[in-house]
């Protein structure tokens, strides 16, 4: 019996096979190659122009009695951060540096300052520094600038004595000085009800006695009459002498306080005290948790504010005054601090922002991480960003930024002076509620 | 210069301003009192106890709405379960048995009660942070000529004072507190006629507790804004002065003492800076340890 036939096998089939799986690894050898090629590309590139992270140093009151003014400048700092980051970055000598945010919170108390701040300039490495809040605390933190030689910029220290009782190399004031805070107030006052009588009544703190002793001396000056001009520890819990001292002395309005939790005191205590004709307050009163403490007892209560998103610093102004612009316009910060927090931005969180966009802008200019570089920079900078114009004397000393005075007016807070940038007029008399 | 009325004026408000504070400052004294008299210890923890208080007033204001008066009665009733927890968690162990103080009981509670008053501090800044908080609670004003007087002050006033005397009351007029007295008074005394040491020495212990924290919830009306987790520190040694002006152990001597300083710091602010006038109304401390060192009241 024959045996059924195997068909033979194609001859052709095997080497077939073979080159498919030749061709096979061919390709995926290429798309290997092409891939470390384009990854080599990418980062011999990137290499080119990523030069790496500045670490931007500070401390921050997150508790403690400036909690509120602390905690608003860290949200306009990483707001700063943020858009600085996601345009660009910083370019120094041909290549791209982006922010990064190294801080601590200082708890409000001073002596943590010097520990912090030696911290994050010798285990951390910061390149450059923010101050803290507060002219307190600020004043404890500039000589580490000095020290460990770091440009640091001062973006809620706004005591004069901070640069002129000594001289600060490294130091820059980003905000108006303590002396110009309540002239807008006086100002308006000589204006509009000159004959009024003016309490004074002030936190002992150095920034808020800068400020009440310059808007005393200012307001005699224009021939106003202050009949109580009185300070109190920064500290106090009640208020209630001092106030009544005030009114009984004939005072019409009262200017002063010092930080945020001393003015809701003093607005607290004047509910059974006394109702002045006209309130204005340093600091306190442009925060929006003033409002939401308050109510409507806040309403027609007056501060000086160093800045408010109606008043329009922009590219065109800044242009039209022949200086430099730097960063987002206040519409574009408000919406990217939306982005950070549900808050509103207060001009605590503008000016610790401004700061921020301040040094970026200087470490441009100057091209150089360096210290002497960048210190040089800003003290030949005349510049404009959201926060307003900056520039410096020789001492560090703000000059060229200015302030407005606010006004809450049925739970809203209105820019009422000066005239030239006002939304609407301040109303008078304050009335309690 | 100011005018003879003007002045006239201010020392009027300082002093009714002073008596005001006087009362609630006597009711935290008064609270320090108690512990000291019945159980023999000095409570350094007593201005965390406030502390506490005073948080407690602000918690249920926050998510309750209660105002001051209403948190105070619930601060009375939580004073009471901490007092107990106080007395059997830190010094039964210490006291059990003993038919008085001794030096090392003393030393003991002392230590005991200062780690407790770090503790509670600490443990307050993590749950709370250091933040200032207050209450935005006011009751008005009523205007007398030129003085305008708080409502909510007088409330709190008449409150501490009414606490005070109903304390009296319990002492004077009831069998357990006739017998939390002799207790105080003599211990094997008072266990040879019945009367269960423990028992007494934690209730009295407890009311403290309960007139401290009362006390913490009732200072958020005199100061809208300051409550924060080292309050303690600014309000436990003025009990302390108050306890010796008024006299230790002695329950009408708390409100004099308190009355006594809430004057002197408010007229005190009349003439002088706001610290100098707090540094004179400790300083008057010193003479009433000279001359009478069994305080104000006899």
């Amino acid at each position: 019996m024959a045996e059924p036939s195997q068909p033979a096998p194609a001859e052709g089939a095997p080497a077939k096979a073979s080159r498919r799986k030749v061709i096979a690894i061919g390709l995926a050898v290429l798309l290997i190659l092409i891939g470390i090629a384009a990854a080599a590309i990418y980062y011999i590139g990137l290499g080119s122009t990523f030069g790496g992270t500045i670490k931007v140093g500070f401390t921050i009151s997150e508790t403690g009695t400036f909690n509120v003014e602390g905690t608003n400048s860290l949200y306009g700092i990483r707001t700063a951060a943020q858009w600085i980051n996601s345009h660009g970055g910083i370019v120094v000598q041909g290549k791209t540096y982006n922010v990064s945010l190294d801080y601590y919170d200082d708890q409000s108390t001073s002596t943590n300052i010097p520990q912090l701040y030696s911290k994050i300039v010798q285990k951390d490495n910061a390149t450059f520094l923010l101050a803290p809040y507060s002219s307190g605390l600020t004043t404890a933190a500039a000589p580490i600038a000095d020290q460990l030689d770091r440009v640091m910029l001062s973006h809620g220290g706004a005591a004069d004595t901070i640069w002129t009782s000594t001289t600060r190399r490294n130091l820059v004031e980003v905000l108006s000085p303590a002396s110009g805070y309540l002239k807008g107030a006086v100002d308006w006052i000589k204006a509009n009800h000159p004959t009024d009588k003016i309490a004074a009544l002030y936190a002992s703190d150095s920034f808020s006695t800068l400020a009440g002793t310059s808007a005393v001396s200012y307001a005699q000056s224009l021939g106003l009459n202050v009949v109580y001009d009185q300070s109190y520890p920064a500290t106090a819990t009640d208020l209630s002498t001092q106030l009544n001292a005030a009114k009984t002395a004939g005072a019409d309005d009262l200017i002063g306080g010092g930080h945020f939790n001393d003015g809701l005191l003093i607005m607290n205590q004047l509910k059974t005290i006394w109702t002045p004709k006209f309130v204005s307050l340093l600091v306190a009163v442009t925060e929006p948790s003033f409002y939401t403490q308050l109510g409507a007892t806040a309403n027609n209560v007056t501060g000086p504010s160093q800045w408010q998103a109606a008043v329009g610093y922009s590219p065109t102004l800044a242009q039209s005054l022949s200086l430099d612009w730097f960063g987002p316009t206040p519409q574009e910060f408000t919406q990217l601090y939306g982005t950070v927090t549900s808050t509103p931005p207060s001009y605590h969180s503008a000016e610790a922002a401004g700061a921020l966009f301040v040094l970026a802008d200087a470490i441009h200019r100057a091209n150089s991480l360096n210290t002497s570089a960048v210190r040089a920079a800003l003290g030949g900078m005349h510049v404009m960003n959201f926060f307003g114009q900056f520039q410096v004397n020789s001492q560090g000393l703000q000059t060229a930024h200015s302030m407005v005075v606010v006004q809450w007016q049925a739970g809203n807070l209105k820019v009422t002076h000066p005239q030239a940038v006002a939304e609407t007029p301040l109303q008078y008399p304050y009335t309690g509620a | 210069m100011p005018d003879a009325s003007a002045i006239v004026d201010q020392l009027v408000f300082g002093v009714v301003y002073g008596l005001l504070l006087g009362c609630v400052f006597a009711l935290l004294a008064h609270g320090l009192n108690l512990i000291w008299g019945i159980a023999k210890v000095v409570n350094i923890a007593h201005g965390e106890f406030i502390m506490l208080g005073a948080y407690g007033a602000f918690f249920l204001n926050l998510s309750l709405g209660f105002n001051p008066l209403q948190s105070a009665a619930i601060d009375a009733v939580i004073g009471l379960a901490v007092g107990l927890a106080f007395y059997f968690g830190v010094l039964h162990r210490e006291l059990r048995g003993k038919e008085a103080m001794t030096p090392r009981s003393e030393m003991v509670t002392l230590v005991a009660t200062f780690g407790l008053s770090l503790l509670i501090a600490n443990a307050a800044k993590i749950a709370w942070t250091g933040d200032l908080v207050g209450i935005p609670w006011s009751a008005g004003s009523v205007s007398l000529g030129s003085l305008r007087i708080p409502m909510g002050g007088v409330y709190v006033a008449i409150l501490s004072v009414a606490i005070i005397f109903l304390t009296h009351v319990f002492f004077t007029r009831t069998h357990l507190g006739l017998a939390i007295r002799a207790y105080s008074q003599d211990i094997p005394a008072a266990q040879l006629q019945g009367i269960n040491p423990t028992f007494v020495s934690a209730f009295g212990t407890s009311l403290g507790f309960a007139a401290t924290m009362a006390g913490g919830a009732f200072l958020t009306v005199m100061f809208p804004t300051g409550i924060n987790p080292y309050m303690g520190a600014l309000y436990a040694p003025i009990s302390y002065v108050i306890v010796v002006l008024g006299g230790p152990g002695k329950m009408w001597g708390s409100l004099v003492g308190g009355l006594t300083l809430g004057v002197i710091l408010h007229v005190g602010q009349v003439f002088l800076d706001s610290s100098i006038a707090a540094a004179i109304a400790f300083l008057t401390l010193i003479p009433v340890l000279i001359f009478r060192p069994e305080g104000i009241l006899r």
